[in-house]
């Protein structure tokens, strides 16, 4: 999981975690352990609390219930500057009255490090984060991207024992945003460094977790990996949020070894299970683990909307069981129009039994 | 206490606020003098050793209560403990309540509090607040628990006291408590209905005339293209930064007795303009700058789209104007009515010089007290005016709602406002400018006054007046420097501290504390005043005489400008930026001196200025505070105008004007004409 380990990264635990304000419970009940060098998002829909947690995580926000704990202290009460947890801000928070280099030397001057170590540590870690050359700047004289790296290196420089990101890349554009990503990402392993990291971007939390905690109103939904998320979503919420998903009726005939026998349509196949009743069911089935195709076996169906999206096409595809969203990357016979008789055939591992009757 | 002792070796302290406070607080009780002799200073001598908590035990046995919760706190703090807040956060409730007993069960007997009160009570606070912060009850570090303890004490014992010695000698006179003694002080007093009645029909009254110049003002000074705007601007403010009575003055030399209009030129000997005419007139001078400056930021805040949208729905331009822009106005206008209210019925300098037989509540307070002698009377005719003053408050803000000055964003629409209808605009104009004359020709005449024998008697040039001013008013004028340059900055700290306090972090009786600050505008400045001497003139806050009690008066009545500036300043910092620096492990301390206050800095500089400017032309308050020793200039030029010594009066108030004026031009040098605007605002509104 880690490219090295680093003596510095810290576990952190939540545990059953809570805050309110006023009426809104905005934290529930989270629990939650990261391990040493560990990249954990915190992913959800805007409100669901990921902000919070995270705060309370640094201290800025008082602990409604539960305990925290980094490394072996408890810290549920200990006050921010306590906390040895530094962050990286969605308005990146440089200073404006300090240069790029006060910026990142803050922290170490408030700790009373000789001048020879702060100039050595703070050239450093700006050549680490590729920003040398640019100490004398005013942030405002930086662009976003650069500010961006200056916080970044601000919040490295303290070496913490956990880095925490509060949706440090949604004021770039798309491209930048993307090249950042995978920058932070390469750090953190390379550091080996314990971070949490909160984004309500789904594909942002797959490129760079080790693991995901899916948020919905104040509760955790779901822990795993990005795989393991996308593969075996708990609930409904986290199939519909990570990834596209159609959910059908379908009919569960035998379950045994993690493996399930079920039925979609006229269609039988043997997809991989949690432990579930024998009975009706809904299944998660992935648009591009869709076959479709205008003659053979499967569901039948007529096309109902085309999307044409150069590396593949979306078909909105009516069937008996309702619509269904297909993703055709291949596109053997070319672009199918709308209104053609289609048969769907789904392919096993995109295809999971989700807990809950229908 | 596991969290902090994860680094440190297992026997080491366990709980050092505890720890520390303890060996404070034991040290304290053991040295220094907790209470002090009436009439004597602190100080450290052999004599004043007998007086320490630990030699009062024999006469006191409480003080061992407080020598106890020391000794209990050394214990905990090298004991282990479970939950390591608790001894700190109930010892420190506990100490906090034992002082304030065992200074007042002292006080009984004839003592003042003595510097150990003081620091035991600081240590007490301390070691609390450590609790708090510790015990997550508060999100931030010991240093800003004590600053919200110690200000929520602050506002409690010089905001909220105050007015309750008002209450209470309402309530109560040598013959003990009698709910009854309020409404029969008032039924003896004969006066009583035709003082209020004069009082509500004046400050309505200016209310509306106020009202109505300010929308003048602000639409001309808002809306219209002309360059005369600025002039307009700056001239219709004179009146808030000078002593309350120079206009008075200035109407008198005009129109009164010897008046330069009514004598000279007319050939008229009357008294006429005392009373409700000249009261008004210098009322309505003095306010329409305050309606003016809350009309004119609402002007400002009208979404330019509205009018367009009317325009392009083929309304004309004073179509539009009547039915888009001066509805939208409606709360802008109640607002400075409301607001001019409270000042009217607060005012004070200019009833005192200009109100002949018209009594108003104000200045029979001060009768009462200085001529009749009579507590119960002056605080009964106190809480009349405090309740219409605080119902008239508790109105404005009900009126702004939910628009609380925290979530103020001061962000101004796009678009161009609509210019005013050509006729309404040069009608505005000329009636400004006709206004910004005649004031500024009061300010010459009230200068011109000081330089002549005897006002419309003998016209003579002298500088008689100025030689008696450096023979006999330097004393007062130095005082008052003096006693203005030490508030300022305190009046500064507190007001932009609290301001911090209330908008960056949560605590319970968070809004209280803002409520209550804010609240000391509201109060009438004679109110707060008898209520100082009715609560600071015995044991054991004697406070009464000192230039202590001035200073303290300054920065209590003042700080609504601190926390003002302080709330508009950091409305416009990203507080992630403080969240930075102390997740950068600086402490909340350090992070307000190295973030905050360089961010802030033209706050505190306009906070600075206009603190000590409403200290030098204070008056209300202080006329009851001052003393032989701690004499001010307003109470001289007061003592002057009331004999009918004008040319001294005016020759004084032209010099604290003149003080006034490098003040101001001192500030806009430092931090330019934006910061210097909007910090007039907040000096004139508060
Ligand atoms: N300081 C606050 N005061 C009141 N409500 C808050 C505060 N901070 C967050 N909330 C509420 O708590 C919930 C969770 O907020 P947040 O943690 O910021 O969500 P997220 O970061 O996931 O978008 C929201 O409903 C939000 O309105
Ligand atoms: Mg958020």
């Amino acid at each position: 999981m880690t490219a090295q380990a680093n003596p510095q990264a810290a576990r952190v635990v939540l545990e059953q975690v809570s805050k309110r304000f006023g009426q809104t419970l905005a934290v529930d009940q989270v629990s939650l352990a990261i391990e040493p060098g560990e990249l954990v998002t915190l992913l959800g829909p805007s409100g669901c609390g990921k902000t919070t947690t995270l705060r309370m995580v640094a201290g800025l926000e008082t602990v409604g219930g539960g305990r925290i704990f980094i490394g072996d202290a408890e810290v549920t009460h200990l006050p921010p500057n306590a906390r040895d947890v530094t962050m990286v801000f969605q308005s990146y928070a440089l200073f404006p009255h300090l240069t790029v280099f006060e910026n990142v030397a803050y922290g170490l001057r408030v700790l009373k490090r000789s001048e020879a170590e702060v100039q050595q540590a703070v050239r450093n870690v700006l050549e680490l984060v590729g920003m040398p050359g640019l100490e004398g700047r005013s942030p405002s004289a930086l662009s976003g991207g650069q500010q961006q790296r200056v916080a970044v290196a601000r919040a490295l420089v303290m070496q913490p024992k956990v880095l925490l990101f509060d949706e440090p890349l949604s004021n770039l554009d798309a491209k930048l945003r993307k090249r950042m990503r995978e920058e932070i990402r390469l750090l953190q392993q390379r550091l080996g460094i314990t971070a949490i990291y909160v984004t309500h971007d789904q594909a942002e939390a797959l490129a760079i977790s080790d693991r995901i905690v899916v948020m919905d109103r104040g509760r955790t939904s779901q822990i795993g990996s990005p795989l393991e998320l996308y593969k075996a979503p708990a609930n409904r919420f986290v199939a519909e949020f990570i990834g596209e998903a159609n959910f059908l009726p379908a009919q569960l005939e035998s379950v045994a070894d993690g493996w399930a026998g079920i039925r979609i349509g006229p269609q039988r196949l043997r997809v991989q299970s949690r432990p579930l009743a024998v009975g009706p069911v809904t299944v998660l089935a992935r648009p591009e683990a869709i076959r479709i195709q205008t003659g053979g076996e499967g569901l039948a169906g007529t096309i109902q909307k085309v999307s044409y999206l150069g590396s593949s096409a979306d078909y909105t595809v009516e069937t008996d069981l309702g619509s269904v969203l297909v993703t055709d990357y291949a596109m053997p016979g070319g672009v199918l129009s709308a209104g053609t008789a289609v048969r769907l055939e789904f392919l096993p591992h995109g295809v999971y039994p989700l807990p809950g009757a229908s | 206490m596991a969290e902090c002792s994860s680094g440190i070796d297992v026997t080491a302290v366990r709980n050092p606020a505890c720890l520390v406070g303890g060996l404070g607080l034991l040290l304290t009780t053991a040295a220094v003098p907790f209470i002090a002799r009436e009439g004597q200073a602190f100080g450290f001598g052999r004599a004043h050793l007998r007086l320490t908590a630990l030699a009062l035990t024999d006469q006191f046995p409480g003080f061992w209560l407080l020598t106890a919760l020391a000794v209990a706190w050394v214990a905990a703090g090298l004991l282990q403990e479970e939950r390591p807040h608790g001894p700190a956060l109930w010892g420190g409730v506990a100490g906090c309540l034992l002082v304030v007993w065992l200074t007042w069960a002292a006080g009984v007997k004839p003592y003042a509090f003595g510097p150990g009160a003081v620091l035991a009570l600081a240590i007490c606070l301390v070691v609390l607040a450590s609790g708090l912060s510790r015990g997550g009850y508060i999100r931030a570090d010991t240093f800003v628990a004590a600053s919200i303890l110690a200000l929520a004490f602050f506002v409690l014992l010089f905001i909220l006291y105050p007015i309750f010695a008002v209450l209470q000698h309402s309530v109560m006179d040598s013959r003990g408590f009698r709910p009854a003694l309020f409404v029969d002080t008032l039924r003896n007093y004969q006066a009583f209905w035709r003082v209020l009645g004069n009082s509500l029909g004046l400050a309505v009254f200016v209310g509306v005339i106020s009202t109505v110049i300010g929308l003048a003002f602000a639409l001309a000074a808002t809306r219209s293209r002309s360059r005369i705007t600025v002039l307009l601007r700056s001239f219709s403010l004179l009146p808030l930064i000078t002593p309350p009575f120079v206009v008075g003055l200035a109407i008198i030399l005009l129109f009164g007795l010897q008046g330069f209009i009514t004598s000279t030129l007319l050939g008229l000997k009357t008294r006429g303009i005392f009373g409700f005419p000249g009261l008004a007139l210098a009322q309505t001078l003095s306010f329409a700058p305050v309606a003016f400056l809350v009309i004119a930021s609402v002007v400002e805040s009208v979404n330019p789209a509205l009018e367009e949208a009317s325009l392009t729905l083929r309304a004309g331009p004073w179509e539009t104007f009547w039915k888009v822009t001066l509805p939208l106005l409606r709360p802008g206008l109640a607002n400075a009515f409301l607001l001019t209210i409270i000042e009217s019925l607060a005012d004070f300098g200019n009833p005192i010089v200009l109100g002949g037989e018209f009594e108003v509540l104000s200045t029979e307070i001060y009768f009462s007290i200085i001529g009749r002698f009579d507590q119960t009377l002056a605080a009964s005719l106190g809480i009349v005016l405090l309740a219409f003053s605080l119902a008239t408050f508790l109105l404005q803000q009900c009126w702004l709602g939910e628009r609380s000055y925290v979530t103020v964003t001061g962000k101004p629409p796009s678009g161009k406002p609509m210019p005013l209808p050509r006729g309404l605009e040069i009608g505005l104009l000329s009636f400004c400018a006709a206004w910004c004359v005649f004031t500024l020709a009061l300010y010459l005449f009230v200068i011109y006054g000081g330089f002549v024998e005897i006002w419309g008697i003998n016209n003579a040039f002298t500088l008689r007046h100025y030689r008696q001013l450096l023979r006999d008013g330097m004393d007062a004028l130095n005082t008052t420097l003096i006693l203005a340059g030490i508030s300022s900055p305190l009046t500064a700290a507190v007001g932009i501290l609290l301001a911090y306090l209330v908008v960056r972090h949560q605590f319970p009786g968070r809004g209280a504390l803002e409520f209550t600050s804010m609240l000391s505008f509201a109060v009438p400045g004679t109110v707060i005043g008898i209520g100082y001497i009715m609560a600071f003139n015995q044991s054991p806050f004697l406070l009464t005489g000192t230039a202590t009690i001035l200073v303290i008066s300054f920065v209590f009545r003042n700080m609504p400008v601190g926390i003002r500036s302080g709330i508009a300043a950091l409305a416009q910092i990203d507080r992630a930026l403080e969240e930075a620096s102390v997740t950068l492990r600086a402490s909340f301390a350090t992070t307000i001196r190295r973030i905050v206050l360089p961010l802030i800095r033209p706050a505190i500089i306009s906070a600075l200025v206009f603190s000590f400017v409403r200290s030098v032309t204070a008056i209300s308050a202080v006329v009851f505070l001052v003393s032989a020793k701690w004499q001010l200039s307003t109470k001289v030029i007061l003592d002057q105008a009331e004999n009918g010594r004008y040319g001294l009066a005016t020759s004084y108030s032209t010099v604290l004007i003149v003080i006034m004026a490098l003040a101001i031009a001192l500030m806009y040098l430092l931090v330019g004409k934006r910061a210097a605007a909007g910090g007039l605002e907040g000096g004139g509104l508060a």
